[in-house]
């Protein structure tokens, strides 16, 4: 493929204009890898190089070609590859397009097709196929075919993904904009996956899927057998209107789809969002409502509808979205004050209520928002965050300052029966001296009390832990040249059961230089805390990093 | 084979490489309408970000550019702003540019094409783009302080874009007052 990329490029040049750019990220680690916390800590030696270098050639404007090349042995997390990532083709005309290749798309907001790579969780569910977009003043028509291998994990912890999902596709779609009516989109996908005996076992006898518990509720006594193709069927409506500044959006996905060696299922999505403003205070609410129970998402990404926060300490704790069976609301606040900029946010959601369909909204709304301690709200796995998150610069712009409040309360399904309930109050803090010249400090101040307290099914206290966690970093900027940080935590753990308590420290220091505008090295020396990572609604357990050091080269050419 | 295939190729693109040419891209705007990225580098040079709601030095660095928006519209400059918020939470970028009343025009493109085809790895990532569509300077990450090196960018550029005795001038007159300030806060 290699040479074929080459052939192109020498080709092209011949006759055509060529203009191209490198993307070269290079990280390289020696130290050792911590799994567990305190007594139950596990080390294990660490090392990884992991090379990926992006080629992006432009020919005569309007045939984009890239190429991904990775080298990883092993990556930072994940599997090692060695060779070709991924690589597209795409030519633009003026009224079409067509891409071939690693297809990364995203259509509406992604209910059925949202097609992204994330390196940091391992996560990649492009499709290999073409992609074809042709437009005619303001109508879109699009479709795609493709296949993909989709690599997951059975559980956020695992390193190295252990399901694997084979998947055929076929897409189309179209999307009309008019002044009066905004723009409507209309979809159709079509799409079968091939799941192997070795996967479905793995399910049968996970209680993490609720694919898996109701697998094994329909063969209780005998292990499953024989691979199976899993079918969907998604019909996708999207709507968005402006009117007197005032933006609604709404999705609805409509789909039949099979469960494990089982029947078909009827199911939904739905999204919505409604942007106002009222005397100065932008507001944006947003509705989602999941219900494909037992379905597994592959090639969707839809809105999670709530806040994945870019705090240290507040994001290890974010919550695992239900893509089958989840109901929730967020509503968000933006409002300048003089220099300042306020943001709250509340979000919340829950589980379908099976039991009684006919239950009152609001009560279960208001038990979930109220995080009502009784069975029947922890049966609906409630989760809900306030945010609330003031920034600006003060002393004419010389400083720049962030103090948030988190306060997130989760109750999620454990050991099959039993409830796990965590309760974190979060001060997530920044502030930037600009002491010109280029220089400049930069200190992140966080701190957090947790509690988490693991409950029987009749909801009786089993094991509780509390945590206090503080995390500190500060930067000295010199010259726009070279960045010194220093990175300190510490988490103190009391299980109140058995009155043990514990503490733990992570201390690191950091040296980047910038070499110039597009390239940076940096040099890092200690140790990190380990935790989840989430992106888009999928977790990655990150391992932590005992006493090594870690060098990291970023440069564009 | 393969190593020489590899070598060949780095060399061969780094032989041909400049800061290259922004390519032909069609994104939307928060109200849904198409727009041709190069329609705006027709009248003069252009700074165009991709950033991200969760990107707070992005948010730092857009602060300054808007600034500079104002200071040299005049003289034929443009930020455009190139949002790639994910339907994680791209719904609130519309309440958050309105709570921060920016002047310059903003695009979405939740697919990252802009990004992505420009060789875009890590954020704040600015483009400083010629009236002819070329790439003047490319810049990745934003230190506090580095507002400073991006003035002086924007005037060589425009500059370079629309060479009068004037603007050349007015290059000179500024830099050497960003230095005599950056000089007097060091003391």
């Amino acid at each position: 493929m290699i040479k074929h990329i080459v052939l192109v490029i020498i080709l092209g040049s011949l006759g055509l204009s060529l203009d191209t750019n490198f993307s070269l990220q290079t990280k390289y680690g020696d130290g050792n890898k911590v799994k567990g916390l305190r007594g139950e800590k596990v080390y294990s030696e660490y090392k990884f190089l992991e090379n990926i270098l992006d080629i992006n050639v432009i020919f005569d404007n309007d045939i984009f070609v890239s190429t991904q090349l990775e080298y990883s042995s092993p990556p930072v997390f994940g599997e090692s590859v060695k060779g070709l990532n991924n690589f597209v083709i795409d030519y633009m005309a003026d009224q079409y397009s067509i891409k071939a290749g690693n297809l990364y798309t995203l259509y509406g907001r992604g209910l059925s097709l949202n097609m992204t790579q994330n390196q940091n969780i391992d996560f990649d569910n492009s499709l290999v196929g073409i992609e074809a977009v042709y437009n005619y003043n303001d109508i879109s028509i699009f479709g795609l075919i493709g296949n993909s291998e989709f690599k997951y994990r059975s559980n956020p912890v695992n390193e190295i993904p252990n399901l694997q999902l084979n998947n055929k596709v076929f897409f189309i779609g179209s999307e009309i904009f008019t002044q009066n009516l905004g723009t409507v989109l209309i979809s159709y996908l079509d799409q079968v996956s091939k799941m192997s005996e070795e996967d479905i076992v793995e399910y049968w006898s996970s209680t993490l899927f609720d694919a898996g518990e109701d697998l094994f509720i329909r063969y209780p006594d005998i292990e499953p057998q024989g691979d199976d193709n899993l079918e969907t069927k998604d019909l996708n409506f999207g709507w968005n209107y402006h009117l007197f500044g005032v933006d609604f959006y709404i999705e609805k996905v409509w789909n039949t789809y099979t469960r494990i060696l089982g029947d078909t299922e009827y199911g939904s999505k739905l999204y919505a969002s409604l942007y106002f403003d009222i005397g100065g205070t932008g507001i944006t609410y947003e509705y989602k409502n999941y219900d494909q129970k037992y379905f597994i998402p592959t090639l969707s990404g839809a809105p999670i509808v709530y806040r994945e926060g870019n705090s240290t300490l507040a994001s290890r704790n974010s919550h695992s979205i239900n893509w089958g069976d989840e109901v929730g609301h967020q509503i968000e606040l933006n409002r300048s004050i003089g220099s300042l900029n306020w943001l709250g946010n509340l979000s919340f959601s829950h589980k379908h209520d099976i039991e009684d369909k006919s239950s009152n909204f609001i009560n279960t709304t208001l038990n979930v928002i109220g995080y009502d301690k009784s069975i029947e709200n922890y049966t609906l796995y409630p989760f809900r965050q306030f945010f609330s998150e003031l920034s600006g610069y003060v002393l004419d712009e010389k400083f720049y300052f962030k103090f948030g409040i988190d306060q997130l309360d989760k109750v999620k399904k454990d050991y099959g029966t039993l409830f796990l309930s965590t309760s974190a109050y979060t001060v997530p803090t920044m502030f930037t001296l600009n002491l010109g010249s280029g220089n400049s400090i930069t200190s992140y101040i966080e701190y957090q009390e947790k509690e988490t307290d693991l409950l029987s099914s009749e909801l009786s206290s089993i094991v509780r832990d509390f945590y206090i966690q503080k995390y500190f970093s500060l930067t000295y900027n010199y010259s726009n040249f070279i960045s010194l940080s220093l990175f300190y935590e510490d988490e103190t753990h009391e299980d109140s059961i058995n009155k043990v308590s514990e503490s733990d420290y992570w201390r690191g220091y950091d040296l980047t230089a910038e070499l110039n505008s597009t390239s940076q090295v940096s040099i890092f020396y200690g140790s990190q805390k380990g935790g989840l990572v989430c992106a888009n609604g999928v977790c990655a357990e990150q391992p932590g990093f005992d006493n090594g050091v870690k060098i990291t080269l970023r440069t564009i050419f | 084979m393969r190593r020489l295939s590899f070598s060949l190729l780095i060399i061969f693109s780094l032989l041909s490489a400049d800061e290259g040419k922004l390519p032909i891209l069609k994104l939307k705007d928060f109200n849904n309408k198409r727009v041709d990225l190069s329609s705006f580098h027709v009248d003069g040079p252009v700074a165009i970000n991709a950033w991200n709601m969760s990107c707070e030095p992005c948010k730092k660095e857009m602060k300054y550019l808007n600034d500079f928006h104002l200071k040299y519209k005049d003289q034929g400059f443009k930020f455009v702003s190139v949002n790639i918020d994910s339907p994680r939470s791209m719904s609130k970028v519309k309440s958050y540019l309105k709570s921060m009343k920016w002047d310059f025009p903003v695009l979405s493109d939740p697919r990252a094409e802009f990004f992505r085809k420009t060789g875009g790895k890590v954020m704040p990532y600015l483009l400083l783009v010629n009236k002819d569509g070329s790439i003047y300077k490319r810049h990745v990450g934003f230190n506090p302080g580095e507002e400073v090196v991006l003035e002086e960018e924007i005037l060589e550029m425009l500059a370079l874009n629309f060479p009068k005795k004037d603007n050349a001038d007015k290059t000179t007159k500024i830099v050497e007052e960003n230095k005599i300030q950056s000089d007097s806060l060091n003391d």
